[in-house]
């Protein structure tokens, strides 16, 4: 697995870091200018005040919280809890099956008679991505925006 | 978040490469002996290094996003052919409010996991999970 598919991707570093996200991490996307960007390990990137953080899905999943409150109250059907799965998504000429994280937040109330069915969930959609990290980011880029991650 | 706590521990990448799984990640553990040994990224490792060639081991020190291509999104399980727990197992991923990791193959809320991992990091019970469906016939390496 290459080192590009395990961190996220240069658009979405930027994106974090315009929304206050701290700069610390394995990985920061370097720009060589010539050659162009590129992730690297902080070993060699030099030190300086403008680093961009390339945050694995380990640094993200530690930022991502695992309860979102959406009034900040404790009453029924106000929490919902972290949860992700993967899935194979064929591509349009079914001819691949590419695997993909889902995330999602599920309400954690049940009505009596809903115990065995999926709960409801936070996002209309799922979160989906191939990259694990690049999922995580989306999922937190969507929590601050709404205003349910508070940096 | 320091590297450590982003790769698998020493004692579960020796027992990934025990069971075969490929030696393919961005990061080692190189292992001289209980004393002397570290993480390192891959391009910058010692070996193969003359003054390290006799007894200096690597093993894989696979990240979440690693494992998370090796892990099945679900397991089909077949113990008897009327069996009610017989069916898709599909990988959940979760955290507690206390901020803990889990990891869990689930087919409904009227059924107990399969497999449930928590109380250690998500990349460490990652493994765990692997481990435990390598050593019950559900992965194939």
């Amino acid at each position: 697995m290459k080192l590009s598919d395990q961190v996220i991707t240069l658009e979405t570093a930027k994106k974090l870091k315009e929304l206050g996200i701290k700069q610390e991490s394995l990985f920061y996307w370097y720009d060589y200018f010539v050659n162009g960007w590129s992730a690297e390990y902080r070993e060699i990137v030099p030190r300086c005040d403008d680093l961009l953080s390339a945050f694995t899905a380990s640094e993200l999943m530690d930022l991502i919280p695992a309860r979102i409150n959406i009034l900040d109250s404790e009453e029924p059907f106000d929490n919902f809890r972290f949860n992700m799965f993967a899935c194979h998504i064929g591509t349009h000429d079914a001819t691949k099956f590419i695997k993909h994280y889902a995330i999602n937040y599920h309400c954690d109330t049940l009505m009596g008679d809903e115990i065995f069915s999926y709960p409801r969930q936070l996002f209309e959609h799922n979160v989906l991505d191939q990259n694990f990290a690049e999922c995580c980011a989306k999922v937190l880029i969507k929590l601050i925006e709404k205003g349910y991650v508070k940096l | 978040m320091e590297l450590r706590d982003q790769v698998i521990n020493l004692e579960l990448a020796k027992k990934l490469k025990e069971l075969g799984v490929k030696n393919e990640s961005i990061f080692v553990w190189e292992y001289f002996n209980d004393q002397c040994h570290g993480i390192k990224y891959k391009p910058y490792a010692v070996v193969p290094n003359p003054h390290f060639d006799d007894g200096m081991k690597l093993y894989s020190a696979f990240s979440i996003a690693e494992l998370g291509e090796i892990l099945p999104n679900y397991i089909q399980t077949q113990v008897s052919a009327t069996s009610s727990y017989d069916g898709k197992y599909y990988l959940e991923i979760f955290k507690g409010l206390d901020g803990k990791w889990g990891i869990g193959y689930v087919m409904d809320g009227s059924l107990p996991p399969l497999i449930c991992n928590i109380n250690d990091t998500l990349v460490n019970i990652m493994a765990k999970s692997l481990i435990w469906l390598i050593e019950n016939g559900h992965v194939k390496v």
